[in-house]
């Protein structure tokens, strides 16, 4: 945290990704899913989204990768529009890692195959370079000796150690995570959200969300809360958790605390 | 021990079989053996009515060779079948000796006596000549050396009350003294020297029955009693069935030859079935999925819909008499284009199904790496649909393959049109419909097997 704190002197921002006026509406207007978002994310941030369900920050977060096409506003990665019909979306999604809610293995492929299939067609790298990086990675999160297993045999702590490490497999500038523990057994959270504490410490950029109020308060630098489709507050973990404004928030951290 | 259970089953089944079988055999050996036992004598009264029945009269009753014939039995035993076999002596009178002597006196004698009557303006009947001629055999016979020999005859066990006497030709020609063989001489010949010339009586209606008529046997055949059981009548019936059906001619070569072009139109249908569906599944889902490729969807689910919604027959006649023959195409590609046009919009059904199966969050997960749609489609989709479809796909091959069938309502010699080509020529209906039924069985029987097994090792590669 430290650490983390210095890298943010003033002076020192440059925005990987700037939200601008965001908004996705659904069954041609009725619904509302975001209504006129902005954020701007620094490089370095762990930036956690909270919120009641329906408030539309699963649909914020992806965004940020185009898996949802928004309706109206733009989104700047690096300073790139990457709303614009013209850029090509494929390669600004290499630079931005992805962790589902229900890990989204392949589950045709062993688990060194499902690392090393995008950096081999798309990186360009030899077989063995990219399973040089995907067997230190596994290390990483001590799953090296189930390179040779399929998904189906892997437990489901197991399973999203392993989607995180696919997506650092094409070494991203920015990890988005979707609620990436909501789908596991109590007893595996602690070992997903292990492996995110770690990512955060070794600077990685993160935009997370998540109900994990724990991991939001020790690991993130800005807490956001959405509600309805809009950021009602955001700051600091401290500020967030223990200075709430808006009694929506009172009331959401009355729940969920 | 479990992994051979279905081994086990098997034998056990097979075992059972070859007792079923070897009961049917023991019973049916059992009833072919005659209950009947006979002493010498009551063997002898039978041989004895058997012989005085024959029909066997010469010249019209006024000699009676049977009456002159003794059969004295010696030994009875019994054989494999319903036989009662005796071992016999007989006594009888050299007919054919006299005749061979007498026959050129005989024929002259009677054509003169023909010709004299015929002279002096009488009609000359067939019953005249027997009449004369009746008279110069009975003397003859009369006169005939006697003769005596050993002789086995075999009695039947019909299953009535009494055993039937079987006599084939050899047996009563030889107790009669060689009369058949004079009828078949006289039934030959039927020819005279009359002062040194060669006249034939073919001709002479009155004159040629009247020789026949004299040697009485007209009247005679020697049919073998009937004694098999019904299981042997019906495995001779199936035997006969079976050779006629499949054998003679080599008849089975139709079903060879047709079910290599059954094989061969399937396999092409299928290629071309999968490449259409492949195709318009694609199309289809694309459309589902990214809303693009709106004009071929279009025509993908009128394809789909026109052929699941008409029977492959009409699809068969349509393709054929109004589209291809009329550009002189021939039957076997038409046959090919018809089945793989219609196996292509199941294929398709089937594929499409298979890729909207795959979690959308598989795909998600693809274009999350970098991955356009098409890469991820063939990197990530495409695999796990096919797997999954795979069985399906081949269940789809195996009803292709009993569908081809119709293709002989356009005259393609398939594995179909062979059997009933062979039912056509043989005028049987059980066999060949049988046997086509049977090879479609045993063919689609080993297509499930390979099935089933397929799936137990993508079941396999799962885990």
């Amino acid at each position: 945290m430290d650490a983390r704190t210095e890298a943010k002197a003033p002076g020192d921002r440059q925005p990987v990704i700037q939200v601008k006026n965001l908004e996705k509406h659904y069954n041609d207007g009725a619904i509302h899913a975001l209504d006129g978002v902005s954020l701007e994310i620094d490089k370095g941030e762990v930036v956690v989204i909270i919120g009641p369900s329906g408030s539309g920050k699963s649909t914020l977060l992806r965004s940020l990768n185009l898996l949802e096409t928004p309706t109206a506003g733009q989104i700047l990665v690096d300073g790139v529009d990457i709303t614009n019909k013209h850029v090509d979306i494929n390669l600004h999604r290499q630079k931005m890692g992805m962790v589902f809610q229900h890990f989204n293995l392949f589950p045709h492929m062993t688990v060194l195959r499902n690392m090393t299939l995008a950096p081999m067609k798309l990186r360009k790298k030899s077989k063995e370079e990219a399973e040089a990086m995907a067997m230190e990675l596994l290390a990483k999160v001590g799953l090296e000796s189930r390179a040779g297993d399929y998904p189906s045999q892997l437990s489901g702590g197991q399973k999203q150690r392993v989607a995180i490490v696919r997506a650092l497999c094409m070494e991203p500038e920015v990890m988005l995570f979707d609620e990436p523990t909501s789908a596991l057994d109590p007893e595996m959270v602690g070992e997903v959200l292990d492996v995110m504490k770690d990512l955060a410490r070794a600077g990685m950029t993160m935009v997370c969300v998540t109900h994990e109020m724990g991991f939001a308060r020790e690991v993130g630098t800005r807490v956001v809360f959405m509600d309805g489709g809009r950021i009602l507050e955001e700051g600091t973990p401290a500020d967030i958790f223990t200075n709430p404004q808006s009694d929506r928030l009172k009331a959401f951290l009355a729940k969920v605390l | 021990m479990k992994k051979y259970r279905k081994l086990w089953v098997g034998l056990i089944i097979a075992a059972v079989c070859l007792v079923v079988l070897g009961v049917v055999i023991l019973v049916d050996q059992q009833s072919r053996q005659s209950s009947i036992k006979l002493t010498v004598p009551e063997a002898e009264a039978v041989v004895g009515e058997a012989v005085r029945s024959l029909p066997l009269k010469v010249a019209n009753g006024s000699v009676s060779v049977a009456d002159q014939v003794k059969v004295t039995v010696h030994e009875v035993t019994y054989g494999q079948e319903k036989d009662i076999i005796l071992q016999c002596t007989y006594e009888t009178v050299d007919i054919l000796s006299v005749y061979q002597r007498e026959k050129q006196a005989i024929f002259t004698g009677v054509y003169g006596y023909y010709l004299e009557r015929s002279q002096a303006g009488t009609m000359v009947s067939a019953t005249h000549i027997l009449a004369w001629m009746g008279q110069e055999m009975a003397d003859l016979v009369a006169e005939a050396p006697a003769l005596s020999g050993e002789i086995t005859l075999t009695l039947y066990d019909t299953g009535g009350d009494a055993p039937e006497l079987w006599l084939d030709d050899d047996t009563v020609n030889t107790l009669l003294g060689g009369l058949l063989t004079v009828r078949n001489d006289v039934n030959a010949t039927e020819t005279l020297t009359w002062e040194g010339e060669q006249i034939s009586i073919k001709n002479n209606n009155s004159l040629r029955r009247g020789i026949s008529d004299c040697f009485g046997l007209n009247n005679y055949s020697s049919d073998q009693p009937d004694a098999s059981t019904p299981l042997m009548r019906a495995w001779h019936s199936f035997a006969n069935d079976f050779y006629r059906n499949f054998i003679e001619e080599r008849r089975w070569t139709y079903l060879t030859k047709g079910l290599a072009t059954t094989l061969a139109i399937t396999g092409l249908a299928l290629l071309l079935g999968v490449v259409i569906g492949f195709v318009t599944a694609i199309i289809r889902t694309t459309h589902d999925k990214e809303g693009k490729l709106s004009f071929l969807n279009w025509l993908g689910t009128l394809y789909v819909t026109i052929i699941r919604g008409t029977p492959v027959m009409i699809q068969l006649l349509i393709i054929y008499f109004v589209l291809l023959l009329p550009i002189g195409i021939e039957k076997f590609p038409a046959a090919v284009l018809c089945f793989g046009l219609n196996s292509g919009a199941y294929v398709s059904e089937i594929i499409r199904g298979g890729i909207m199966a795959v979690d959308n969050g598989q795909m998600e997960a693809g274009r999350s790496l970098g991955f356009g749609y098409v890469p991820t489609m063939i990197h990530i989709v495409l695999p796990q649909a096919f797997k999954a479809v795979l069985p399906s796909l081949c269940n789809e091959f195996i009803a292709l393959l009993k569908e081809t069938s119709v293709a002989f309502y356009i005259g393609v010699a398939d594995l179909t049109q062979g059997g009933l080509k062979i039912r056509s020529i043989t005028y049987s209906n059980f066999l060949p419909l049988i046997a086509i039924a049977a090879i479609y069985l045993v063919l689609v029987l080993i297509l499930t097997r390979l099935v089933s097994l397929l799936e137990k090792r993508l079941r396999r590669s799962e885990r």
